[in-house]
Parts: C-alpha cells; sequence; structure tokens
C-alpha cells in the first residue's frame, strides 16, 4: 500500500468514525407510555423514538413563568405520529402528561398543534444538556412553557 | 532606627486592616424593623440572592421582601428610605410591585437606583392577634385523623376527634380581604356560615407552588426549602407520606396541572373538557363524583377559578364577583353532600391585590395584607 492510499484510508475511516458518533444514538434506559383513548396502548424506548421520523421547530419562543423568555429549538418525533400508531381516538379533547416527577397536565387538543416530544435542544441530545431533567419532553409551540413537560413518562389521551 | 522602621511598619499594616474593616462596614445596610436594629452585610445579601435566584440569573430582580419575611415581617404596612439623613416615606402597597434589592445598601425603585443608609421597616397586618398560618393545616389534620406528623400542636381545640376523613377544600386567590369584602357584599351566603373562622398568615412569597409545600409540610417556606416558584417538590416530610404510613390515602382532585408535586397520592386532573372556559365545574363534579364513591382519609379539593378571574379581571371586579358567587354555591352544595364524620378544612392560599397592566389586572406575590392575609374555617360533619 502506497503512503497515499494509507493517508486516505485514515482519512476515510477517521470521518466514518466521526460520522458514526454524531448520530450515534444515547444509551437511555427511558420508556414513553401511551394510555387513555387509544385503540392499543402502547410503549415507546427511547431508542424507539430516536428512530422515529424527526421534526425541527427552530427558534420558538419559550413563554416561561418565571424568568425571561427565551428563543430555543428543538427536534423530536411528531405528537400527532405517536398518537397515529397507538390508534388514539380521532374525538380525543385533550392529553394528560405525566412526567417522572409527579407533575401532571391536561393539555386541550388545540393547544397541542404542531408539538413534538422532543429529544435535542439545540442539536444537542436533551440528556446531555440538562440530565437531571429525563431525555425527552413534550414541545407545544404554540402554549406557555408550562405545557412543556420534561421527563415525561407518560401521555394519556382524554375524551 | 530599626525600631522606628518596625513601629511604622506595624501601624501601616494596622492601618489597611482598619480601613478595610471600615469600608466593609459602608456597604453594610442598617434596616430597622420596629425598633430592632439589623446590620446587612454583603455576606447576608449573598446568601439570601442564592438561595432566591436558583437558575443563577444575571441582573436577577430580587425582591426586599425576602429580607423582611426571613426578619420575621409578614406584613410590611410602610417603610423609610433613609439617604444622605433625608428620609422618604413610603406606603409599602404603593412600591411593593416595583422594588428590588440591587446590592447590599442598593435598590431601586420604579426603576431609579438608590444608594441608601439605613431602612426603617414599619410592620403591617390584621390589627389584631392572629396566631394561626397556613402550616397549621397539615399539623391539624395529622391531629385529625389521630396519625404522627411533626412534633407541632396546630393550636385548634376540635369538637370531634378523630374522624375517617379530612376534605381540604382549597380556593385559590381568595384571601381574607377578598372574603370580607364577598362577605359585607352578601355574596357568601354559603362560605360565611360555613364554619369556625380563623384569620391566618399565609408565607413569603405568597404564590400557589410555595404555599403548597408549606400547606403539605406545615413547615414555613424559610424551612422547607421551597423559597422560591419553580420549585415543585419537597424535600422534607409530607403530610402525603405521614398519611400513607400510616396505611391509609389521599385524593387529589385538581384543575388542569398539578401546581405541585402529591407523590403518593391518587390525582384527578380537571381539565377544561368542555371547553367553557373553566375547570371548576369539573373540579366540582369530580368532587361529587368521590363523595358519592368514597373518599380516602384525606381528600383536596382546588378551586382555580377565582384566582384566574381575579388575575384577568382584577379581584373585586363584576366578573370576579361571579365566580365568587359560583365557588360559593359549589361550596354550599358539596359541605352539604361530605360524608360523615368529616372534617372539612376551607382555606385559601394566598390573597391578591389590584394592579394596572394590560395583561392582568391582578397578581399577589407581596408582603401586603391583600396577598399574605387568608383563613382557616374549619367544618365538622
Amino acid at each position: 500500500m502506497t503512503k497515499k492510499n494509507t493517508t486516505l484510508l485514515t482519512l476515510v475511516l477517521v470521518m466514518g468514525f466521526l460520522v458514526g458518533c454524531g448520530a450515534k444514538i444515547p444509551n437511555v434506559d427511558w420508556t414513553l407510555k401511551i394510555s387513555g383513548e387509544v385503540a392499543t396502548p402502547m410503549e415507546f424506548s427511547f431508542a424507539d423514538l430516536a428512530k422515529m421520523d424527526q421534526t425541527d421547530l427552530n427558534d420558538i419562543m419559550m413563554e416561561k413563568s418565571t424568568g425571561e423568555d427565551e428563543i430555543t429549538s428543538w427536534s423530536g418525533v411528531k405528537l400527532d405520529d405517536i398518537l397515529v400508531q397507538a390508534g388514539a381516538a380521532d374525538d380525543y379533547v385533550s392529553i394528560t402528561a405525566i412526567a417522572s416527577d409527579g407533575y401532571s397536565i391536561e393539555i386541550a387538543k388545540e393547544e397541542l398543534t404542531g408539538a413534538i416530544v422532543a429529544l435535542k435542544n439545540s442539536e444537542e441530545w436533551i440528556v446531555t444538556v440538562t440530565p437531571d431533567k429525563g431525555p425527552i419532553r413534550l414541545v407545544t409551540p404554540l402554549t406557555p412553557a408550562n405545557r412543556w413537560v420534561f421527563g415525561i413518562v407518560e401521555l394519556q389521551v382524554n375524551k | 532606627m530599626r525600631r522606628w522602621r518596625s513601629i511604622l511598619i506595624s501601624l501601616s499594616f494596622l492601618s489597611i486592616i482598619l480601613f478595610s474593616a471600615c469600608s466593609h462596614a459602608n456597604d453594610d445596610l442598617i434596616v430597622n424593623i420596629d425598633q430592632q436594629e439589623i446590620t446587612v452585610t454583603r455576606d447576608m445579601y449573598h446568601e439570601i440572592e442564592a438561595g432566591v435566584n436558583i437558575a443563577d440569573e444575571k441582573d436577577y430582580d430580587l425582591p426586599l421582601e425576602y429580607l423582611f419575611y426571613q426578619n420575621g415581617v409578614k406584613v410590611v404596612d410602610s417603610v423609610d428610605i433613609i439617604q444622605d439623613e433625608a428620609i422618604t416615606t413610603y406606603a409599602w402597597k404603593e412600591i411593593a410591585e416595583n422594588i428590588y434589592w440591587r446590592n447590599v445598601s442598593q435598590i431601586e425603585i420604579d426603576g431609579q437606583l438608590y444608594t441608601i443608609d439605613q431602612l426603617n421597616v414599619h410592620r403591617g397586618g390584621f390589627g389584631f392577634a392572629v396566631e394561626h398560618s397556613i402550616t397549621d393545616v397539615a399539623v391539624l389534620t395529622a391531629e385529625a385523623l389521630g396519625i404522627s406528623f411533626g412534633d407541632k400542636n396546630s393550636g385548634f381545640v376540635l369538637s370531634s376527634m378523630p374522624v375517617d376523613h379530612v376534605v381540604w377544600f382549597f380556593l385559590d386567590g381568595f384571601g381574607y380581604e377578598q372574603f370580607q369584602y364577598a362577605e359585607q357584599e352578601g355574596i357568601l351566603p354559603n362560605l360565611s356560615m360555613a364554619g369556625d373562622f380563623y384569620p391566618s398568615y399565609s408565607i413569603y412569597p405568597p404564590k400557589t407552588s410555595t404555599v403548597t409545600a408549606a400547606l403539605l409540610s406545615g413547615l414555613d417556606s424559610t424551612q422547607n426549602g421551597v423559597w422560591v416558584s419553580g420549585i415543585r417538590s419537597l424535600n422534607v416530610p409530607s403530610i402525603i407520606a405521614a398519611v400513607k404510613d400510616s396505611g391509609q390515602k389521599v385524593l387529589i382532585i385538581e384543575g388542569s396541572s398539578t401546581p405541585f408535586n402529591y407523590p403518593n397520592a391518587e390525582i384527578v386532573l380537571s381539565g377544561d373538557r368542555d371547553g367553557d372556559g373553566s375547570t371548576d365545574d369539573n373540579v366540582f363534579n369530580h368532587a361529587q363524583e368521590a363523595f358519592q364513591a368514597g373518599i380516602p382519609s384525606l381528600t383536596m379539593v382546588h378551586f382555580h377559578g377565582i384566582d384566574d378571574v381575579g388575575h384577568t379581571y382584577g379581584p373585586y371586579s363584576e366578573e370576579w364577583r361571579v365566580k365568587v358567587k359560583e365557588i360559593d354555591q359549589m361550596m354550599g352544595q358539596l359541605l352539604q353532600e361530605l360524608p360523615a364524620s368529616t372534617l372539612a378544612v376551607i382555606f385559601p392560599d394566598h390573597g391578591m391585590h389590584n394592579v394596572i397592566g394590560d395583561s392582568e389586572l391582578g397578581n399577589h406575590g407581596n408582603l401586603i395584607l391583600d396577598d399574605m392575609g387568608i383563613y382557616i374555617i374549619l367544618h365538622n360533619k
């Protein structure tokens, strides 16, 4: 093998390694349960969610109840995609989001327009940015941030 | 010569120490609370700021009220600000919303920064002795159910104890001043006759999450670690855990969300599924259903509507009066439907005051009687 080929091979390997690292899904033990008025109650692991189609919400206002509002960017799985997989009733009126720390909130269907279950914040995995807040977060871009439940473990569909 | 040199060096050293001590003292703030003088140092300022500014925000708006409350003041009537021997007196109610502690001896009032020498604080309050606080409710509940919780005594004398059930009716934002007004206006036919009425104090800051922490822990915000909104969990024992540890259950009937975390409790949310703009009718229905099905040892029913309408339209507005009448009617019905051997405890978390603003006409969170004055009503069935 010539010196040129060796250099090229090394470059390809390094690039492959870097690309592989960038796309690597963190090993996270987390389950999101979908329950209530659905045809099939389901459980999604973090890896399941990471493998689904991802949607970006760029530069959206995070209206906080305390402190300054922030412009933020998130990416994750469309809530609608998750609900379709679970067979949520078409005429559901709200969803109760339950967090791992016990916080729960009932959110009306209209407020869930454009919502995602976010896995990344500003292109970084949430689990690495804010590990104490759980790896996934509900982001509902049309509402104040008290509905952006972090560390969600269950979404109950209500009629 | 050598001796003189040593003396000179020693004197210089001493001067530096004295100068440093004096300059430090000049930074201090003298606070006089009802003739009792407190010297507030830089360390004290930073300790309070660190405890409150939990997100470590730059240019954090630190309310001066934290200093007052930590020194035992529950309601402020007025303050004298002394600057270069000039005294300016402010009614606290007029400036409480817009006064911040910028540094040890610097305060900002309505956007204007002042470096002050001394602050005289004049207490306000009910004008008569008040012995009860929201922190008594957890202890009272334990006493009524015959379980152990903390080492305090609630100070209430109950006619029948123990009882099978305690039901908390949590009337968000409907404080003492608002209750008195509504009673005088004749729009509280049920609540005004509901039981023994005890004027009480809330805790600072008078906001739902911090007061709920005090309600559940039986401890003041200076003791339970929930000193600011944004904290949702307790790190001290709660009455819910105590009830559960005694082999009994707790049911929480909430509006659309939990303002605080209730581990070990069954939670029923009552979002506005019928889209009528209020969660109160849904809370009411869930409470009725629970009473019919059989309630556990401790149940909490949290009505949010008076607070919501008060924020939007202002306390004492026509919309607010309509909401108060509605809640009074619901309460009248629920008190009748309580099962036997029940102690109902009716209380608000805080009151509310009028504000002038674009987004809302009512608010709470200050050391004024409108916000801090509450009551506890005991109704035995």
